[in-house]
């Protein structure tokens, strides 16, 4: 990616009842991206939140204009590797970057995820893996992006270790970069209890079949 | 080879060492008096590998920082964001009139 400036790069929003942090991290994504001189879409994928979700993402649609704020909502919930997909196939970039909307992920670190793709040469293969396997704040090129969710068969957090356990099994390289993580502010987290029992159980999945 | 496999392997491996000691037969003679300690070669590598776990979850929750920095500067980024998005015709919750909290 040495010319960074032909590229663009398709940012993936899966959200439910994010109307407080939708607009802030749509004005962040904004922010950096345009800093920096990147050509970029957000495309906002909302499951149905009854709290009005879409109703802000349509104001935003009509602040930000409608190639830089793509909407493609759901009815319901119906899951993060389905919500991916269903961005995937509405997205123009060639890059995807994956985040949470809870601004938990700062999207002042989308340009070091992409200067740090930039240099292939650099970039840390690593062994025996990566530190974080469940973090969701990633950067893929489209078309591996499509062929790893393809090939998982996991939910949940489960399905963010596959995705990267299929990514080395098909030998595309990984790299790293460190972020801050701060707890989010507005809104409510979507992990539940039972994620323990479904995470014990994906491991011992992948753990027998990888 | 998956996971498994080697897990597998390795406990094999782990397993012959262990019943050659245990023999007496090859390389290794261990006297009578010490035979308690091979039986309990297992119990000693597990437990080992138990106090390391425990060492290394304690030594990270003990290490574990906070970004106070980056909390505050999120925070500043929230309030900026909101005044931005005003100025650029957007209607936060709090300033309809639908939002009562009666």
């Amino acid at each position: 990616m040495e010319d960074s400036k032909s590229d663009k790069f398709s940012i993936l929003l899966p959200t439910y009842n994010e109307k407080e942090n939708l607009p802030i991290i749509v004005w962040l994504i904004s922010k950096y991206m345009d800093e920096c001189g990147y050509d970029f879409e957000i495309i906002i994928i909302d499951d149905g939140s009854p709290d009005g979700t879409l109703e802000v993402a349509q104001q935003l649609e009509k602040i930000y204009g409608k190639d830089k704020i793509v909407l493609r909502p759901r009815e319901k919930k119906l899951g993060l590797g389905t919500a991916y997909v269903h961005g995937i196939n509405h997205a123009s970039g060639n890059f995807v970057i994956i985040m949470d909307a809870d601004l938990s992920h700062h999207p002042k670190f989308i340009p070091e995820f992409i200067s740090r793709g930039a240099n292939l040469l650099t970039q840390i293969l690593l062994r025996p893996g990566v530190s974080d396997l469940t973090g969701s704040f990633r950067l893929y090129k489209k078309d591996v992006l499509r062929k790893l969710v393809d090939s998982c068969i996991s939910k949940g957090y489960v399905f963010q270790m596959e995705m990267i356990v299929r990514a080395r099994q098909h030998g595309y390289s990984i790299g790293e970069v460190p972020i801050s993580f701060v707890d989010r502010v507005y809104g409510e987290s979507k992990l539940g209890g039972n994620e323990i029992v479904h995470f014990a159980s994906g491991l011992l999945y992948l753990f027998a079949t990888t | 080879m998956i996971k498994l496999l080697q897990w597998l392997l390795g406990l094999g491996l782990f397993m012959a060492a262990w019943a050659i000691l245990l023999s007496g037969r090859f390389l290794v003679k261990i006297p009578e008096e010490q035979m308690l300690h091979v039986w309990l070669v297992p119990v000693y590598t597990l437990g080992t590998f138990g106090l390391a776990c425990l060492s290394i979850i304690m030594y990270r929750v003990y290490n574990f920082n906070n970004c106070e920095a980056a909390a505050e500067e999120l925070k500043m980024q929230i309030k900026e964001g909101k005044e931005d998005l005003k100025k650029r015709g957007f209607r936060f919750d709090e300033d309809t009139l639908q939002n009562a909290d009666l």
